[in-house]
């Protein structure tokens, strides 16, 4: 809400108005009319009141993950009846529950619960995001209803107990040798005028505080069910609304609006810790409780599998409202859970979001809440679910649009916190990123957009490139002359020079000259020193190419000199990439202990070259010399000596 | 109309002399004159209730007071049916011709304080306001009088807290009695919404919550609330530890709730 206008606060009788007054103009609006505890609140048709929020948010706890199976449980004791009406047609009451279940499948109003995706199963083609229903309904038990319990009769003065439900789906699990499991549902359905009392909610069909239809719970024995009475007998309160039967069996038709209820509570919220609203405690279908909508001349407001049924509308988070149909498809998703702070995001304005791709593009855009919507209020919170067309973004951005009004100024919002989610298909989670502070974001007219890096959901960095190579060579028991030349190879990399020669010309990797040194100054590696040369490469590379380092040495001798031997004691190779990170591709030495070397070079046609592996093998081999040496391991022999 | 079931037991003492107290009483009423019948009995009634007042004797005269005050014969003269509509003591002598007093007898009435009583009273106090699209309750036509307070506050009575995972009944029964469950999630409701209140943590519900029998059985979401409750001061826990939901208030209950949130949260209140 804007709060930049100044205002002051009059008192008038029973009402405070605040008046604001604008800098070149005069507007007078009562805005708020200020109750006494200086708030405004207000309802709308739903059972939720939108300015203190509708959502219904993710508590963590499991959903009922397709495929579905639903046990119907007739409980219908000899004489009594679902229908009521002088046909006495139970069977066809019985046939449609059962029907029901089966013209679901795969609807799209089924399909509003693939945005609730706590574990939500794989898709198939014209399938829910939960797939399948299988309903079976068990054989009619016409056992008497005080078959558990002798006081138990279903009457106002005698009413079954939830104990008693409970009892009978248990039974009806042991008879019928059913393993229960999350993603089971029983549905107990009772005769005309059977009443129920839950000590749960210290409530009845016809009696307490909170006066009930229909409820679904989890047994003491851990069985997902749902209590069924035919609600046409508990009156007015629970037929909602239904007068005309598009199954032409009235007493089905209202019961199966209770039962759309029920139904799709179980799968959002089985537990009782999946998705319901902080605020309300509600779940999909209080938010929307015995709503319909409009119905069709036939009194049906939704065709599922061409067959007409009148249904209770579903709560849809996407839709900010009761619907009866989603065109959510099913696949991966962004799932954002938006805290609003202590200034709200007005009912005329909208607030989409960008996803980023690394380097800041963006590749979707969503919208969080349209103009069309009902405000986030202060402190409220939000979840939207999109389907994903990536699924890597680098960065969301959260931008305010304010649709003002005549007089009005531009939108503040404020971002307690953002939490969002990348799932997989199957609902699991690829990533999430939360921000949060006091507030996260204020989103305002002059910068209305808020961009928060999502680094947990950002795609992995590439491979640094290597651009410095660093060798330190420790010379054992045989030095390296000041005229031989010391190169250093990497694969498709020109040599480097370790060392040039004092008795050579320069050649395009060595210096050489008469004063040529290495890079710390020497001119000859002597006994048991040890040297480190650094070299940049010409173009960065990945480490997975630098496989190798090969070392060769190149005679110079002057007149009469023999050509010179080198041995070497250790070698370790430390490459750095682009982003000075340095790790160590090779690491040896052996122990200083007379002619102990790793490899002792020497000129052609003896071994004058070993190759290093980079790859953490350790390996060191002759690339050169005679037969014994070349292709051969090195030793501290090289022709014998 | 409910009505308390009220006992009363004979307890028969012998004098010293060995005749029975009763016997002697027996005597005595032969001497004085006997009270007029209050109807109905004592009880909790949906109010307004009407009271009648009756003395067979010819020329009996009836003299009541209703605020529990000692009635005589300059008190209100009965001259017929009357209505209490708040919990009132009933009071009368009947003066017989020769200017005989009867003894004083006296009914207790309690009158039942409705949900739609109680939508009425935080309407007016909290000014809710009214809804732009109003729910449709069976029970509750435009008509009523109560309507526009029932619809203002429908929506923090109505919550799903203590009865989760039901589909509840759309009927909003404003005749029925208000329950201390209801009538505290309405105001703690209204609270937060007003954000005169947060929330405690669950964690700490559970904690407020430990010592109380029916306190911890409570749905879990709607434990924070009851917690709250109690930690702010805005309701206390009931003789034995309970929270007690399903205790009916009364319209003086209510009011010391009101009186209670008035102190505690300086919060000002709309004179009825």
């Amino acid at each position: 809400m804007n709060r930049n206008l100044y205002g002051k606060l009059i008192k008038s009788g029973q009402i405070d108005y605040l008046i604001f007054l604008r800098r070149y103009r005069l507007l007078v609006r009562a805005i708020f009319c200020i109750s006494v505890l200086a708030a405004s609140v207000a309802a709308n048709a739903q059972q939720c009141d939108p300015t203190s929020n509708c959502d219904v948010e993710d508590q963590g706890g499991s959903i009922m993950a397709g495929p579905t199976t639903v046990f119907l449980i007739f409980w219908l004791p000899n004489g009594s009846h679902y229908d009521t009406s002088a046909s006495h047609d139970d069977a066809t009451y019985e046939n449609l529950m059962t029907r029901f279940y089966t013209d679901l499948s795969g609807s799209s109003y089924f399909n509003i619960l693939s945005q609730y995706p706590s574990t939500c199963g794989i898709a198939a083609t014209n399938q829910t995001c939960l797939g399948t229903i299988t309903a079976t309904a068990l054989p009619i038990d016409t056992a008497a209803y005080n078959q558990f319990n002798a006081g138990a009769l279903g009457t106002s003065s005698k009413p079954l107990q939830d104990s008693d439900v409970q009892s009978e789906v248990q039974k009806m699990i042991t008879a019928n040798g059913i393993t229960p499991g999350q993603n089971t549902e029983f549905i107990v359905f009772t005769a005309a005028g059977i009443q129920e009392c839950n000590s749960s909610f210290g409530s009845c069909t016809d009696s307490g505080s909170t006066q009930y239809c229909a409820y679904h719970g989890v047994t003491t024995s851990g069985a997902i069910y749902a209590f069924m009475p035919q609600v046409n007998s508990l009156g007015s309160g629970c037929q909602s609304g239904v007068s005309r039967s598009p199954n032409n069996e009235i007493f089905a038709d209202q019961e199966i609006v209770i039962l759309s209820h029920e139904f799709f509570e179980s799968v959002s919220d089985p537990g009782g810790n999946a998705w319901f609203s902080n605020a309300t405690g509600s779940e999909i279908g209080d938010n929307c409780n015995q709503q319909t909508g409009s119905v069709g001349s036939n009194g049906s407001n939704v065709t599922l599998n061409s067959d007409p049924y009148v249904v209770e509308q579903i709560w849809s988070n996407n839709d900010g409202g009761c619907v009866l149909s989603d065109s959510f498809v099913s696949g991966p998703t962004f799932e954002y859970t938006t805290l609003t702070g202590g200034d709200d995001l007005r009912g005329d304005s909208s607030a989409t979001s960008n996803l980023d791709a690394s380097g800041g593009a963006s590749f979707q855009t969503v919208t969080l809440k349209p103009q069309s919507q009902p405000e986030w209020a202060n402190n409220s919170t939000h979840v939207r679910v999109f389907q994903a067309s990536g699924t890597q973004p680098a960065g969301v951005a959260i931008t305010l649009t304010s649709h003002n009004g005549f007089g009005e100024t531009d939108d503040n919002w404020n971002i307690q916190s953002l939490d969002f989610k990348v799932k997989n298909p199957n609902g699991s989670l690829t990533c999430e990123q939360t921000v949060s502070g006091n507030p996260a974001a204020r989103l305002t007219g002059q910068a209305p957009t808020i961009t928060f890096a999502t680094p947990n959901c950002a795609p992995p960095p590439p491979p640094a490139s290597i651009n410095q190579i660093h060798v330190t060579i420790e010379t054992g028991n045989d030095n390296a002359r000041s005229d031989s030349e010391l190169w250093a190879t990497l694969p498709g990399e020109p040599s480097f020079c370790l060392k040039p020669s004092n008795n050579a010309d320069p050649d395009g990797v060595c210096a050489n000259g008469g004063s040529a040194t290495d890079q710390n100054g020497k001119q000859s590696w002597d006994n048991w020193t040890f040297s480190t040369e650094s070299f940049s490469l010409p173009l960065p590379e990945p480490a997975t190419s630098l496989t190798s380092l090969v070392i060769k040495l190149i005679e110079h001798d002057s007149t009469f000199e023999t050509d010179d031997n080198w041995d070497i004691q250790g070698i370790t190779v430390t490459l750095t990439d682009t982003n000075g990170n340095s790790t160590t591709a090779l690491n040896m030495s052996n122990p200083q202990n007379g002619d102990n070397c790793i490899a002792r070079l020497k000129g052609s046609p003896n071994a004058t070259t070993v190759v290093f592996t980079l790859d953490g093998t350790n390996g060191h081999t002759y690339v050169d010399g005679k037969a014994s040496e070349a292709g051969q391991t090195t030793t501290c022999k090289n022709n014998g000596d | 109309m409910h009505k308390k079931q009220v006992q009363h037991h004979s307890v028969i003492k012998k004098t010293s002399a060995g005749l029975p107290i009763a016997v002697l009483l027996l005597g005595l009423t032969a001497c004085i004159t006997p009270p007029p019948k209050i109807a109905p009995p004592a009880g909790t009634y949906d109010c307004p209730e009407t009271v009648t007042i009756t003395d067979a004797r010819p020329g009996a005269q009836i003299f009541y007071t209703t605020d529990g005050s000692t009635p005589t014969t300059a008190s209100n003269k009965y001259g017929g049916p009357f209505q209490v509509s708040s919990t009132d003591k009933v009071q009368a002598i009947a003066v017989v011709a020769g200017g005989k007093t009867s003894r004083i007898t006296g009914v207790s009435y309690t009158c039942l304080f409705t949900r739609a009583d109680f939508a009425q009273l935080i309407q007016q106090r909290f000014s809710l306001v009214q809804p732009q699209h109003p729910i449709a309750f069976p029970d509750v036509p435009p008509s009523d009088p109560k309507y526009p307070a029932i619809e203002a506050a429908a929506f923090y009575m109505n919550s799903q807290f203590l009865c989760p995972g039901c589909t509840l009944n759309r009927n909003f029964f404003p005749s029925q009695p208000i329950t201390r469950g209801i009538s505290t999630l309405a105001i703690i409701r209204i609270m937060l919404a007003a954000g005169q209140l947060q929330l405690v943590s669950r964690a700490e519900a559970e904690k407020i919550l430990a010592s109380s029998d029916d306190g911890r059985k409570l749905p879990p979401a709607a434990r924070p609330y009851f917690a709250t409750a109690i930690a702010r001061g805005v309701i206390a826990m009931q003789p034995g530890n309970k929270v007690g939901i399903e205790t009916q208030n009364t319209l003086e209950d209510i009011s010391a709730l009101l009186s209670r949130i008035q102190t505690q949260f300086n919060v000002r209140t709309v004179a009825k």
